[in-house]
């Protein structure tokens, strides 16, 4: 077993506030290339990201996206190419990409911890201005926003549940119960 | 609500923009997103102008900025729980209201 990836799966927490200091573009092309390996349904590759550390268009996404509370350092948008999927003739495409935008969110989460990075992830944003900043063609998508950055510290501003999270809570063992 | 008539508390046009840019591209993404982010959006929009005018303003809007800040906070953290969310919104509207009494010079009376 690789407690290592276990440990790391346990201790990432979204990062809403960063420091002001900036990240390697190295570091940026690591959280790339993991995302090349994350899972996508049948292998097909309908989804495209958008790296920024460009300080202006990082201000820029912001300012479109009520759900960014943190100052990232980059952001990675991913996208999606919806003449490739209708290409692909995928049924369910709307459900198939979201299952592939939340695996490789995920995936650039954890390869950012790894990294000793902080990241969130933002879906809260104005899809038609995003696409115009990012120059996206009509047929590519923003579909989720992943910020990076040093995580500053203190408080992180986590959204309380209404009550405690177990894994026991979530899961069934066995046919559902009423 | 400067007495002096003089406002020290000016907007640059780049915050001017980051607010009029806010409140447009949030009011669609709010058609979107739980209703319930719609007042947390907004604490967001007042943090943002707080931000913009800190140390720039009178003494008794920067003692409101002061006493709402923690509020503010506790309310972001209790966002999904809506009596919580609300006591915490109550909370904010009471100092609010009593600031705007108290810098326009009205009287209040205890009722028994």
């Amino acid at each position: 077993m690789n407690s290592d990836a276990i440990e790391l799966i346990k201790t990432r927490r979204v990062i809403r506030v960063m420091t002001d200091d900036p990240i390697e573009r190295v570091q940026l092309e690591q959280i790339l290339e993991a995302v090349r390996w994350a899972p996508v349904g049948g292998n097909h590759r309908f989804l495209r990201f958008s790296a920024i550390q460009d300080p202006t268009i990082i201000n820029l996404l912001r300012m479109v996206s009520p759900g960014m509370i943190q100052r990232p350092q980059a952001i990675i948008t991913i996208c999606a190419n919806w003449d490739k999927l209708a290409e692909l003739k995928v049924k369910g495409t709307d459900r198939a990409a979201s299952i592939d935008v939340g695996a490789a969110m995920q995936t650039m989460l954890l390869a950012a911890h790894a990294l000793e990075l902080g990241s969130g992830p933002v879906t809260s944003f104005n899809k038609v201005a995003v696409g115009i900043i990012l120059n996206l063609p009509d047929n590519v998508t923003p579909e989720l926003m992943v910020c990076i950055g040093h995580p500053a510290p203190g408080n992180q501003m986590p959204m309380a549940p209404k009550k405690k999270i177990t894994w026991q809570s979530l899961v069934d063992w066995g046919r559902l119960a009423n | 609500m400067a007495k002096d008539g003089k406002d020290c508390a000016t907007l640059s046009e780049n915050q001017i923009v980051e607010l009029f840019v806010y409140f447009l591209t949030t009011a669609r993404v709010q058609i979107d997103d739980p209703n319930h982010y719609g007042p947390m959006r907004l604490l967001f929009a007042a943090e943002k102008l707080r931000d913009f005018v800190a140390g720039r303003t009178s003494p008794a809007l920067q003692k409101l900025f002061e006493d709402t800040e923690p509020i503010i906070n506790s309310a972001h953290i209790v966002v999904n729980d809506t009596e919580k969310f609300t006591a915490e919104l109550d909370h904010l509207s009471t100092i609010v209201a009593e600031y705007l009494v108290k810098v326009s010079g009205l009287s209040t009376t205890d009722h028994e």
